[in-house]
């Protein structure tokens, strides 16, 4: 029995239909839900119109909701593709951006700021992050190979990845046991948090965010390519090794923003990824260039409700949403790791 | 037997906090929450196992180091994370001379035992996992330090000045301090505060967390017979709070004490939202020292924390 080739297009269109509009709903809902105060999407109406004093619901969707909201979608998105790039180069679907080092790196260094006085010298948890990700994403590069001219085997990385990782934790615990009074703020930092969102991490994080997709997408013929083999790839005239510093350097952008404005976000760049691999192989379909905007859309999606319940589950307070996508995405990777035994 | 002692000790305190609460659940009265001599005696039914004129006390954690003041005896040992600085100045000066035992939350066991203490006082939460370890060293009083409120760092000093077997002092001691507390309180009821809301928290570069009702700043400032802008969340002592979450607080007077010099604080400053603020418009956002109002809990501390209100309410 054989099997059309093209993908029924109808699917294709509903399931990315069905994406968008579960992401827009997530985005409204977050805007909107669970406050003391009576907010609605009326508010860019108000907005809109403008007016010499704007009434405190309406400052609250715009000044303190949208820019969270925003930071949540860029950060569920960037997450997303950065687990799918790490997957495709490592060939493995356990793989995830955190095994570069990046969050290990960002919580190491605003531990350390925390209890010494690199807290002088970086004087924001947003530069501690980035820098932090930045060191120790290039140590795991610089570990696994990745300078030289050679093709990489994947596994070289993930094992680079571990050890640095643990090193970083090693760090991370003994900082945090120095801190003591501020080892609670670096906790509630680590567990990824975008309750103090701001307008001010918008300019930089959207357009990173953009830039980091669009070059994504712009890889992802080659990335097709890459899916069959580093032999079949290079047979057919593509440079692999190349492509594999390409996504590295796209995974280490994309991560490194996203855990500096937020902290690190646990499991989204593991989850995000397959579910979008087994909704695109219902419709017929896996190419990159339709996974690519896909886990960019489920990812954010993905965030946004996250944000959501974060401020459901103990309302009025207020619970981390990193412990909510880590509490979601932990079943599932015990779930895909039991069925790749089998 | 030691273990089963223990296990007695335990139970009696669980229900001698839990009996002692619920005894003053609806007082007013901080005098109320204090433990009998009966209570006391069962906190502590191993009391012979302790020195009867102990000399060298090592204290693991600030309180302690207050309730060992308050009944009359100077700790020659602390931890104090190894900075002096951490122990308020009331502390220093009363102290002088002591030998630092580093961390408080990863205690050096060697530098405990060149302490040479005869007695150890230990937080019951933070210190159990090295409780045989310190017993090697001294007998070891466990009481609760960490998390705990006001009414709980009294009854903690009562235990401490039973063990330390100067009940009298510690009495006398804590009617002092409950004779300023009682004159402060009145103070209070007298000025404007006492019809307003005030609301304690520590602000860091990574977030505002609001003592809640019943963290110690929270039970300090109920025992003043002031209101909190926050009764109904008694779930967490300390409440990490967004700027939504403290306009919907919105207290008319917010107290906070700083731990980084640029906080999410000044972030907020430039919001229109944050001037919405009643405590922004009638300029009653107060920085208060964090050492007393979050970073030692004991009678000093709490008297400090009263007289910065009373000189706050007044202004």
């Amino acid at each position: 029995m054989t099997r059309s080739i093209q993908p029924p297009r109808w699917r294709l269109y509903a399931l990315f239909l069905l994406a968008i509009t579960v992401l827009l709903a997530g985005f409204a809902v977050a805007l909107t839900a669970y406050s003391h105060f009576p907010l609605s999407l009326a508010a860019f109406g108000e907005w809109w119109q403008g007016g010499e004093s704007l009434s405190t619901p309406t400052r609250l969707v715009i000044d303190i909701r949208l820019p969270r909201v925003l930071v949540a979608v860029c950060v569920g998105a960037n997450l997303a593709i950065a687990g799918l790039l790490m997957q495709a180069i490592t060939r493995n679907p356990l793989a995830s951006p955190t095994i570069l080092g990046i969050n290990s790196g960002a919580a190491c260094l605003v531990a350390l700021a925390s209890v010494t006085a690199l807290g002088d010298l970086l004087p924001t948890t947003l530069l501690q992050a980035l820098i932090g990700a930045m060191i120790a994403a290039t140590l795991v590069m610089v570990l696994a190979g990745y300078t030289s001219d050679r093709l990489i085997h994947p596994l070289r990385l993930i094992l680079s990845g571990v050890a640095i990782n643990a090193l970083l934790l090693g760090a991370t615990r003994a900082a945090l046991i120095v801190a003591d009074e501020s080892s609670f703020g670096v906790l509630y930092w680590l567990a990824g948090s975008i309750a103090n969102s701001r307008w001010e991490n918008i300019p930089w994080l959207l357009p990173l965010s953009l830039f980091g997709f669009t070059w994504a997408w712009w890889l992802s013929p080659r990335l097709n390519i890459l899916a069959l083999g580093d032999d079949v790839a290079s047979s057919l005239g593509t440079n692999v090794i190349s492509l594999q510093r390409q996504c590295a350097s796209i995974i280490l952008l994309l991560t490194a923003a996203s855990v500096a404005v937020s902290g690190p976000i646990a499991f989204v760049g593991l989850i995000i990824p397959h579910a979008a691999k087994k909704l695109l192989l219902a419709c017929r379909a896996h190419s990159y260039q339709l996974l690519i905007p896909l886990v960019a859309i489920l990812g954010a999606a993905l965030m946004a409700w996250s944000d959501v319940l974060s401020r459901a589950v103990a309302f009025p307070a207020e619970t981390p949403v990193g412990l909510l996508t880590a509490l979601i995405g932990a079943p599932f990777f015990i779930l895909l790791a039991c069925k790749r035994r089998t | 037997m030691n273990r089963f002692f223990l296990i007695c000790a335990a139970a009696l305190t669980a229900s001698g906090f839990a009996h002692a609460q619920d005894k003053a659940q609806d007082s007013n009265d901080t005098a109320a929450h204090l433990l009998s001599a009966e209570e006391i005696a069962a906190f502590v039914p191993n009391i012979d196992d302790y020195p009867a004129d102990p000399q060298r006390i090592a204290a693991m954690e600030f309180s302690f180091v207050g309730g060992a003041l308050a009944a009359g005896k100077r700790p020659t040992a602390i931890s104090d994370d190894g900075n002096p600085e951490k122990l308020i100045p009331e502390f220093r000066d009363a102290v002088g001379e002591y030998t630092s035992l580093g961390s408080r939350y990863q205690p050096n066991i060697e530098s405990i035992a060149d302490a040479k203490p005869d007695l150890i006082i230990a937080d019951k939460d933070r210190h159990t996992v090295i409780k045989d370890d310190l017993e090697k060293i001294a007998p070891t009083l466990f009481v609760k330090s960490r998390g705990e409120d006001y009414y709980e760092n009294l009854q903690a000093a009562q235990v401490i000045g039973h063990v330390l077997h100067q009940d009298d002092t510690m009495s006398k001691s804590i009617e002092d301090h409950l004779q300023k507390m009682r004159d402060a309180r009145d103070a209070l009821q007298g000025s404007k505060m006492a019809d307003e809301t005030v609301q304690f928290a520590v602000i860091t570069d990574k977030g505002m967390w609001m003592h809640g009702p019943t963290s110690y700043a929270g039970t300090v400032i109920s025992s003043l017979g002031l209101k909190s802008p926050i009764p109904e969340q008694t779930e967490e002592a300390y409440i990490p709070t967004s700027l939504e979450q403290l306009l919907a607080a919105d207290p008319d007077w917010l107290l906070v004490g700083r731990y980084n010099d640029h906080t999410v604080l000044e972030d907020w400053k430039d919001s229109p939202l944050y001037q919405n603020l009643k405590a922004v418009k009638n300029d009653h956002v107060v920085e208060v020292d964090s050492s007393y109002w979050s970073l030692s809990r004991s009678m000093p501390s709490a008297e400090r924390m009263a007289q910065d209100l009373i000189a706050h309410s007044q202004e």
